[in-house]
């Protein structure tokens, strides 16, 4: 262990000099012998060094006392700082992270891996929804001896290629808004009907990730269809069954008898509703679940979605993936309705709880509250204000059975077959976020269902029609265009081409 | 940045040649032997693997969608997972090779179908030996084309095979595809190529 050249016996830059010099320098080689004990033989013989630091580490805390404490109250801090980074993270997060990564802040882990870049496979552990109709999925650059040489300059596997996160922008999009030029820079020659176009625009009608509401071979088969249709009872716009009749003479309830003291309401209301109707009684959902029933044991006084979970596994399933329960589905804790990291505004009034009995009621199971009235009572950004004011709305208001609801657009629903009884079925999806981004999904999902595909992809890409609820909606001269260069298409192939009437 | 190497297929360094393969359960030893050994162990190596993908997709075409077709119990649809429908024969074998790029020998042997004319931007030809492959086996179809490659650093053995129409459906899809630049294929046409790759190991 070198400390530094002290004396060396014989060398030459020793010799010559005075006796205080001398002394000095023995001196000084007492003091590096107590640090270095190999000063001592002349850097000879090396011998272990830790415990002769500790004894001078001990030697210098003993003569400046001041020292010690000061370590004392260092490592106490920072025990005390990391014990509150561990459980919230947030002061360490750089720069300004999306709308959605930033309810999950409070756990670096939900994407970071330690000493490791975050990898697709991370990404898709949230977003495999939004990626199940990837037009650009990993799977289609997965044959490196022909994408290699694409690699060395983008890597169209990896999410963080375009998507850098801690730095706000528009749909986390980060890269170069000529990207596409990369590997689309013929287009002119393979697409004529693109001469001209820049670089910059490509994003502004083609979506990277889900083209299919609007690839241009959907756009051609939905422009000849000859006329506008109703929804048919298969679409999610046909009336829902959101009241079960009620049943004739209620199951006695199974609660404790000390809770069926106090709990009238509930069980007045449990006993109108669908779940008594179907057999499923207070311990079914107070003790956990089927199977977890029997004798109040374990009493679970205010059940969360786990205990929806086994009977509606596709909903809870689909809810954790969206806004609404993304931290409860990940990080076990529910996010509070009027939660710091909540950006949209929300009443002052909203219920403190978000879970399945916040939109749907407790006991009772209000499916039709659980459609507008629900969500109105905690959003309360411009979008939401003005949906009673909206031609949907207003529809709704005049008894329109089939009139969109906010569920309508945001929890849309999926003809499914019961994998037990294999019977049909209809599941709500509760991802919340899933027809929200891109715009162009709800286009394919909800709104092409009544509206043409100009009026509905107009409104959907126009954000001051969105705050306004689709109160008006602007013409879109980009939408036009396209539908237009996809007629011409299909009219150079002698196929039929025309709009659908709008339904109003 | 590519660097192709045309048929005939030119000798790799013997000493350092390897060609790891396992899809078609052949596995052809490291050298230091001659090198036309190697290279007709390369060839019957993608020859074989172009056989079982071309064979798995017919069986795929014959048995199931045009079988399952012509009774009207369900339709191949580019949407199928939309519509609850068949794959295509092109998307089965796509989805086969997607396949085996993700597996263990993913990074060894890949297979994939080009074409001119294909819908899907990202199946037309990517380099100058895709490009000069598919001009030849149009002139002459039965003989495969065959090279080494060098793409992102790393070398390659390919062999392009042709690809026909062998059922209704696919021309019935690409002459009636919006995104399709050829309209009037019939039965039994050229559609493209089959390209088969190994990697090999310096």
């Amino acid at each position: 262990m070198a400390m530094g050249r002290i004396y060396v016996p014989g060398d030459r830059r020793s010799r010559g000099r005075s006796k205080d010099s001398r002394d000095r320098e023995r001196e000084s080689r007492t003091l590096q012998a107590t640090i270095d004990p190999a000063a001592e033989s002349g850097g000879e013989a090396p011998r272990p060094a830790g415990p002769a630091l500790l004894l001078a580490g001990f030697a210098l805390l003993w003569r400046r006392p001041w020292w010690l404490v000061a370590l004392i109250v260092t490592l106490s801090g920072g025990v005390a700082v990391s014990g509150y980074l561990r459980d919230d993270p947030r002061p360490l997060v750089l720069g300004q992270t999306s709308d959605g990564h930033r309810l999950m802040e409070r756990s670096c882990a939900s994407c970071h891996v330690p000493w490791k870049r975050p990898d697709a496979a991370r990404c898709a552990d949230c977003h495999q929804a939004e990626l199940a109709r990837d037009h650009h999925a990993a799977t289609k650059f997965a044959n490196v001896a022909r994408w290699g040489d694409l690699f060395e300059r983008l890597d169209p596997r990896d999410c963080v290629t375009c998507h850098r996160e801690h730095r706000p922008a528009e749909m986390g999009f980060t890269a170069a808004p000529a990207i596409c030029r990369e590997c689309h820079a013929d287009i002119a020659e393979t697409a004529p009907d693109h001469k001209g176009f820049s670089f910059d625009g490509c994003l502004g009608c083609h979506n990277y990730h889900d083209e299919s509401a609007i690839a241009p071979a959907e756009v051609a088969r939905r422009r000849g269809e000859p006329a506008t249709r109703s929804p048919s009872p298969e679409d999610w716009l046909a009336p829902s069954p959101t009241r079960v009749p009620p049943p004739a003479s209620p199951p006695a309830p199974d609660a404790p008898a000390e809770i069926l003291r106090t709990a009238g309401a509930a069980v007045a209301e449990w006993g109108a509703s669908a779940h008594a109707t179907a057999g499923v009684n207070c311990s079914t959902c107070h003790t956990g679940g089927p199977g977890r029933s029997g004798d109040g044991s374990g009493w679970i006084a205010r059940p969360d979605e786990t205990s929806c979970a086994p009977c509606h596994d596709p909903e809870v399933n689909t809810y954790h993936r969206g806004r609404h329960g993304m931290r409860a589905g990940t990080l076990g804790e529910p996010l509070a309705v009027r939660d710091p990291d909540v950006r949209l505004p929300m009443r002052q009034d909203a219920p403190e709880r978000q879970g399945c009995g916040a939109c749907h009621g407790v006991h009772g199971l209000d499916l039709e509250r659980a459609q507008v009235a629900a969500c109105l009572s905690c959003h309360d950004d411009e979008h939401s204000r003005n949906y009673e004011s909206s031609p949907h709305g207003r529809a709704r208001a005049a008894g329109r059975a089939d009139a969109p609801t906010c569920a309508s657009c945001h929890l849309v629903d999926h003809p499914e077959t019961d994998p037990v009884s294999g019977a049909p079925r209809r599941v709500t999806d509760h991802n919340n976020s899933f027809t929200m981004r891109p715009a162009e999904r709800m286009l394919g999902e909800v709104c092409s269902k009544c509206h043409s595909l100009a009026l509905g992809w107009s409104a959907v890409r126009s954000p001051a029609a969105a705050q306004k609820n689709f109160a008006w909606h602007p013409a879109d001269p980009e939408v036009e265009r396209y539908l237009q260069m996809v007629d011409d298409r299909t009219r150079a192939r002698g196929g039929r081409t025309g709009e659908k009437e709008d339904r109003r | 940045m590519r660097r192709v190497i045309p048929c005939p297929v030119p000798s790799p360094r013997p000493r350092a040649l390897r060609l790891l393969l396992l899809a078609a359960g052949l596995v052809v030893p490291s050298c230091g032997e001659r090198v036309d050994q190697a290279q007709v162990s390369a060839t019957r190596a993608v020859d074989a693997i172009a056989q079982t993908v071309l064979a798995h997709r017919k069986s795929y075409a014959q048995a199931v969608v045009e079988r399952l077709g012509e009774a009207h119990v369900v339709t191949a649809d580019e949407d199928f997972q939309v519509r609850n429908t068949l794959p295509l024969p092109a998307q089965f074998l796509r989805m086969s090779a997607e396949h085996v790029a993700r597996s263990p020998v993913g990074d060894q042997a890949s297979f994939a179908l080009i074409s001119d004319w294909a819908i899907n931007r990202s199946n037309r030809p990517r380099s100058e030996f895709e490009r000069k492959g598919l001009r030849e086996l149009k002139a002459h179809p039965e003989k495969p084309y065959r090279g080494i490659q060098t793409v992102g650093g790393r070398r390659y053995f390919s062999s392009l095979y042709a690809d026909r129409a062998v059922t209704r459906a696919c021309i019935d899809c690409h002459n009636a595809h919006a995104d399709s630049p050829r309209h009037d294929f019939r039965l039994g046409d050229l559609m493209g190529a089959l390209v088969v790759t190994i990697a090999l190991e310096d």
